[in-house]
């Protein structure tokens, strides 16, 4: 690999991690789905010093073509990436549906204590103070 | 004296319930009734009300096992001692909840399940939805010993234990089906079957269509083969609470 390409690809790694760093401090990036971001693109700046070992490793493991392996291990990695989004949408939709369910109860409840405030049955039974919190209501 | 809930999940049944909850407060008496109204956009949840029932509105769209289980919720925060869960689509005669709670009651049952095939066998089920039953029947009874003749039966009777169980996690927020039934058995609960009567529904359209037929089945092999794995003591720890 040419020294021009080298720095090139360096470059632009470290260009997306200050990107990726920049987005944690404005706050619209949380740290811990930072974290797997700037892994990636510090590698990414590291991986190109190293390039030359790609022709070994990968006559090693029966492969031919060597950039072949560069796009295996890329989209492996993309995927381990994307099953990782699948695991946080499942907890997000888990969690997603017990806030609606208790808000549903909770809404139903409040309904409840209200209309039996307003009854005139309960105002009159329950004394002054009760009395005073069905008329603010109104 | 224990204290009994029915629920009814229901999306856009406004034109069912009229007949159904005056239908059930006819034959029950002395249970209460909660609406689970699943984000309807016609008057279920106005008409319900009216009615006189408990309504909990969800202000989103969840799916019937989501509104089942919001019910189960509802029965554990208020303390109700048993439930009988009944759809709102007006398929399941309410003549059948006292036989469950029946079940229920005398038998040290903890989930007693409304089958229509138990007893008669002459309901109009499309083949393709039939032999989906047989199979699934099939696999409970290899994996469980439970003899189930009608899996996907929504119509059921449970009580506090299965409740809290329940409302804890462990239910499917689509369609609880074999799947459901394998990790009662698995959790120590005991399961019979009960024979009641199924109608043709009167109004709005079914929640089973042909289209979701394949991602269902593959869904409930996954479901029973994660089930499985896991294994009969992470059921019985997860029922020790």
């Amino acid at each position: 690999m040419d020294l021009r390409a080298r720095v090139f690809v360096i470059l632009i790694s470290l260009g997306i991690l200050f990107f990726v760093i920049n987005l944690v401090r404005k706050k619209y990036l949380k740290e811990n789905y930072a974290i797997m971001w700037v892994l990636t693109f510090v590698v990414m700046s590291i991986v190109p010093m190293f390039i030359n070992y790609l022709d070994q490793v990968a006559y090693a493991v029966g492969i031919s073509y060597p950039p072949a392996l560069l796009y295996l291990m890329a989209l492996m990695f993309i995927f381990v990436l994307i099953l990782n989004f699948s695991v946080i949408v499942s907890k997000l939709s888990e969690q997603n549906k017990t806030l609606i369910q208790n808000l549903g109860i909770l809404e139903s409840k409040i309904k409840q204590l209200e209309s039996s405030l307003n009854s005139p049955k309960v105002t009159t039974l329950n004394g002054s103070g009760h009395k005073e919190l069905s008329q603010t209501k109104n | 004296m224990s204290k009994g809930l029915i629920i009814i999940p229901a999306h856009n049944e406004e034109e069912n319930l009229k007949t159904l909850i005056p239908e059930i407060r006819q034959k029950v008496s002395d249970m209460d009734i909660v609406v689970i109204n699943d984000y309807s956009t016609d008057r279920t949840s106005d008409l319900a009300r009216e009615l006189g029932v408990n309504v909990v509105d969800l202000p989103c769209n969840l799916g019937y096992g989501g509104a089942v289980q919001t019910g189960f919720k509802y029965a554990m925060k208020n303390n109700y001692d048993y439930c009988v869960q009944i759809d709102g689509d007006g398929q399941h005669d309410p003549s059948g909840i006292s036989s469950l709670i029946d079940e229920l009651q005398s038998n040290g049952t903890d989930v007693a399940l409304g089958s229509r095939f138990l007893g008669k066998a002459d309901y109009n089920i499309p083949f393709a939805r039939r032999s989906g039953m047989v199979l699934f029947s099939k696999i409970i009874k290899t994996l469980s010993g439970l003899k189930i003749t009608d899996p996907t039966s929504g119509y059921q009777a449970l009580n506090s234990r299965v409740i809290k169980f329940f409302a804890n996690d462990n239910y499917p927020i689509d369609y609880p089906d074999a799947d459901t039934l394998i990790m009662l058995n698995f959790s120590g609960f005991k399961v019979k079957e009960v024979p009641v009567t199924m109608r043709d529904r009167t109004f709005g359209e079914s929640m089973h269509n042909n289209l979701k037929a394949f991602y269902y089945v593959f869904k409930m092999f996954l479901a029973i083969f994660v089930i499985v794995l896991r294994g009969k003591n992470f059921y019985l720890k997860a029922n020790q609470f």
